[in-house]
Order: C-alpha cells, then structure tokens, then sequence
C-alpha cells in the first residue's frame, strides 16, 4: 500500500530512540575502551597514550581484586538470601488465608518504593552504636556491637540490609509467578490431600523452576551492579571490607578524597570488570546448554 | 501458628525502618539514641521546616520534580514510539536492534558513568539539571520498549490499514488511535519511571559533586547526613520528605506498578 509513508514512519519514530542508544549506550563503550588506554585524570586538556599499562596496574592492584571478590562475595550470597527469603515471604502471604494479606502484600513491596540512598541513611541510624539495634541487643546479651565499622560485621549488615531492601522487587516477581501455575495444579493437588510440605516441595517449587532461575539470575545482576546502599551505609569502609567494584570504580574516577581522580585508570577497571561479566555470562549459557543437552 | 509468628516477625522487621524514621524525624531531641527517643519527648514538626527550609530540601525537591517530570515524558515518547514500531512493523535490522538492546541490558550503570560523564562535558550540560535529564534518559529502557512492543504485538494489523483507507495518515494513526489504546502500558511506564528516576542517585551524585544547587533529594539527603553526622533529626525529616511523594504514588497505583515490575519476568 503506502509503502514510502510506512517506511517514512519507521525511521521518524526509531530515530530517538536509536540516537539516545548509541550516544549514551555504544559510543560509552567505545570512549571506555579509548579512555583506557590513555594517562588521563579527567580534568586536563592533554593527555599520553600509554597502551595498556593502565590495565597492567590493575590487575596487580590489591584493591581491585578485593573489591571484585567482594562483589562476587556479595553477590553470591546475596543472591541465594534474597531469593529464598523473599521466596519464602511470597508463599506465607499468598498461600494462606490470613487477614490483611493486601496490606502485608504492601509492606514487603514497599522497600522498592523508598529511595536506596534513604534506605541505607537510616538502616545507617538503625544501626549505630546507640541505635535501634543495639539497644535490643544490649538488653538481650549486655554487650553493644559496632556493627558498621567494624569489618566482620559490615559485610553481613549489608546483605541483610540488600535483602531487606530487595524483597520488595523479588516478592511482585514471586506474585507474578504464582498466578502462571494453572489452577487445576493447585486443585489437583488438593483433592489428593496433599500435605503442605509434600505441595511446597512437589508441586510449588517444580512448577516455579524456570521462575527462581530466571528471578535468581536478575537478582545476581542487580546484586553486581550495587551502589547506592553501600556508598550511603559504609562507602566500601571499614577498610574496604565492604568495597564493591562499583564503589571501586566510582571513588577512582570521581572522588578526590585519595587523592586526584584517576579516571583513565578507573577505565581500565570497569573495562575489565565488563570482559568478567561477558566472560562468566558466557560460560553460564554454555553450561546450561551442557546441562540442556544432557537431560534430552 | 508458627506461620503467623514469622509472618508477624517479617511484617515487624520490614515496617521497623519506616517507624524508626518517623520516630526520629517527629522527636524533639534531635537523637539517634533509641533509649532517648522513647523518653519523655514532644511530637514536634520543627525538624521537617528545618530540613526543607535551612538544609534547602526544598529546593531538592523542585530539582527532582523536574527532573523526574521530564525524564518520564521523554522515555514514554521514546519508548511508546519504538516499541510500536518493534511491535506492529518488520523492517530490516529489526532482530539486530532488539538483540543489541538485550545485551546491554545486563551492563552495569558504572560502565557508562565514566564516557557519559564526558559526553555531557562534551555537550556543555555536566553541571545542569539538563545534563541530569539526559543521563537519566540515556539508559536503555528495553524493558518498557519490550512492553510496548508485545502491547502493538497483540492488535490486528486490519486497524492500521483500515484507518489508512480511511485517509488518516501514519502519525494520526499513532497518535490517535494506537496511543490511546496503550493506556494501561502508559500508565504503568510513567509509575515505575516515576519511581526510578526519582530514586536515583548515581549520576545525580556524579553530576551535582561541584554543584550543589542541582543535587536531587536522594543527593542531598546522603550529602546532608555527610556534613552534619548528628543532626538526625533533620536527616530523618529529610528522609521522610524524599520517600513520601513515592510511597503516595505507589499507594495510588500499585497496580500498574506491579505490573511494570513483573513483566521484566514474564519474558
């Protein structure tokens, strides 16, 4: 029909969306890469071409590799409490006839409302020295624990604090996975007298399989990219025990507080944290289709 | 029974940040002390006029109006706009753009801060609420274009051509027929980018470092609580102010909310 008004339209309307990508999505990439490989601090007209020596120091730099074992840590971890705690919550609310389900619905989906920066500034209150926590604990055992500045304890306060704030997210995606179990399942089920544990772990949990897989995996790439409750509750401290590559990366090429920025250098990381990330993405599809392959 | 106690326990444990916080933001003893706090203390407003007129929350508040306002009309124009095309079209390149897009979905926002920092240097906007907006808009989207397109997706190619017999043109025909018909999908993109770009911190904290009169509420609540440790008080007032326009919105409209979260899954 009107072939040049049709074709005329799926430029018009692409068009946006097209230059926004490729200026803030693939020219970025590009410039990373180039930036990388120069001795620039950001600020400065010049700058040396200086090949990969950027890349040399980093991977000999200490903190590099802390704060990308602290991410794996975190994520790892985080991941695996996030998603059964939240999993766990989903079913309590959902599967059971209690009063005020919608309000509780609410409650647990709330975090996702407030802002992370906010979140970690009062879990930053709830937990200091003289703070909400500590005054229970204290009338519990006697003692006052320093639990944000002192490392073992603020590694695991941020991932209780990321599953607290995390819930919110998980337990709408457990809401949208119970509803695509056919009715009849559950009904099935029941007639056969089902004891909840048996139903939980023959029925739910089968049926929910591709769902925790898929909600595990997004829960993982969110739990890499973490920055905003770590930067407002510990800022990476107590001596970068809870620094995470993108505290890393954002106190490299932005903060002076050690000294001038070194941005060309912060390239060079986040660089190298994207060859990571393609790396293990890849070698996950791969073994899922190992896996794939072998169940056929 | 023991169902009703963890389920009590979770309820206690999720809606405990929020109290604590109305706590401490109503108190009149400027405390973080817990023991303090429940002492002989009058209810007071004075840390929510403190916090919005001397700590110049209010003003963060305009900046993240603003921001939040624009932004979610430029992603709904771009989004709607290409998610119809991907949707209701085919065209060459089609499979190309929507592989790409999924990529870069799983890149992290550090990735780019750095080049894009540059580029909003390179276009003069670094320290402007304008250079905010772009940073903000700049990010892929895919899971609203995604919407979208499955929305356009499900309605018969019949009404376009009908529509184009008639004598409408292309445009009339988006905007007059297929845009309105999207409204669920509006409204459930303009409610979660609402959300989103109202909670962001990271490029508003990059951008706002040597500019303190364009920090948005999350910025400006963190910078606040970074130079004056103690007064909890207003920080907490100031926390209150940043969360509470969100909670309403999402109150309101849970339900397109929700949905815009969830169909990130549903693929």
């Amino acid at each position: 029909m009107n072939d040049k008004g049709r074709k005329k339209i799926i430029v018009t309307f692409m068009l946006p969306m097209l230059l926004l990508y490729v200026v803030f999505q693939l020219y970025p990439i590009i410039l990373n890469i180039f930036y990388s490989l120069l001795n620039w601090n950001g600020i400065t007209k010049t700058a040396n071409f200086i090949g990969f020596s950027n890349y040399r120091e980093v991977l000999t730099d200490g903190l590099f590799w802390n704060a990308v074992r602290n991410s794996l840590l975190f994520a790892v971890i985080g991941t695996v409490l996030q998603v059964a705690i939240s999993f766990f919550l989903a079913y309590l609310v959902e599967y059971n006839t209690f009063k005020h389900r919608k309000i509780m619905r609410l409650i647990f989906i709330m975090p996702i409302v407030a802002t992370s920066a906010t979140i970690g500034i009062i879990m930053k209150s709830i937990f200091s020295y003289d703070g909400f926590v500590n005054t229970i604990f204290s009338s519990l055992a006697g003692t006052k624990i320093e639990w944000l500045t002192e490392p073992k304890w603020a590694f695991l306060m941020i991932l209780l604090v990321s599953v607290w704030k995390e819930t919110g997210t998980l337990f709408i995606y457990w809401m949208a996975g119970f509803q695509m179990i056919p009715q009849t399942v559950i009904e099935a089920s029941k007639v056969d007298g089902a004891s909840e544990g048996a139903f939980v772990r023959y029925v739910l949990i089968p049926a929910m399989k591709p769902m925790i897989f898929t909600v595990g995996s997004i829960a993982f790439l969110n739990a890499m990219k973490v920055f905003d409750i770590i930067q407002t509750l510990t800022a990476g401290g107590p001596y970068f025990s809870t620094d995470m590559i993108s505290t890393y990366i954002y106190r490299t090429a932005f903060s002076s507080s050690f000294g001038a920025p070194r941005l060309s250098y912060a390239s060079a990381a986040a660089v190298m944290c994207l060859v990571f990330l393609i790396a293990g993405s890849l070698l996950m599809k791969l073994l899922m289709k190992r896996k794939a392959g072998r169940m056929r | 029974m023991i169902k009703k106690i963890v389920l009590f326990l979770g309820v206690m444990i999720w809606t405990a940040p929020f109290l604590i916080m109305l706590l401490i933001a109503f108190s009149s003893k400027n405390t973080n002390s817990f023991v303090e706090l429940l002492s002989d203390n009058p209810l007071t407003f004075h840390n929510f006029i403190t916090a919005w007129q001397e700590a110049e929350f209010s003003r963060y508040f305009i900046n993240t109006v603003i921001i939040t306002v624009v932004s979610v009309l430029i992603v709904l124009m771009v989004t709607a706009l290409s998610g119809y095309i991907m949707g209701y079209f085919d065209f060459k390149g089609k499979k190309l753009i929507s592989a790409v897009m999924m990529i870069s979905m799983g890149i992290p926002t550090i990735f780019f801060t750095i080049p894009v920092y540059q580029i909003l240097r390179m276009l003069n906007c670094d320290t402007s609420l304008i250079g905010m907006i772009l940073a903000e808009v700049g990010g892929g989207h895919v899971i609203f274009i995604l919407l979208f397109s499955r929305f356009f997706f499900s309605i018969p190619g019949a009404l376009r051509e009908s529509a184009l017999l008639d004598g409408a043109n292309e445009f009339e025909v988006f905007f007059k027929i297929m845009f309105p018909l999207a409204t669920p999908m509006i409204g459930t993109v303009v409610i979660t980018q609402s959300i989103w770009t109202w909670n962001s911190f990271l490029y508003p904290l990059i951008l706002s470092v040597n500019k303190p009169e364009i920090r948005t509420l999350s910025v400006g609540l963190y910078s606040f609580q970074g130079e004056n440790v103690v007064e909890w008080g207003n920080i907490a007032a100031g926390a209150c102010i940043t969360i509470l326009p969100m909670l309403v919105l999402f109150v309101m409209f849970q339900r397109s909310f929700i949905q815009g979260i969830s169909g990130a899954v549903k693929e």
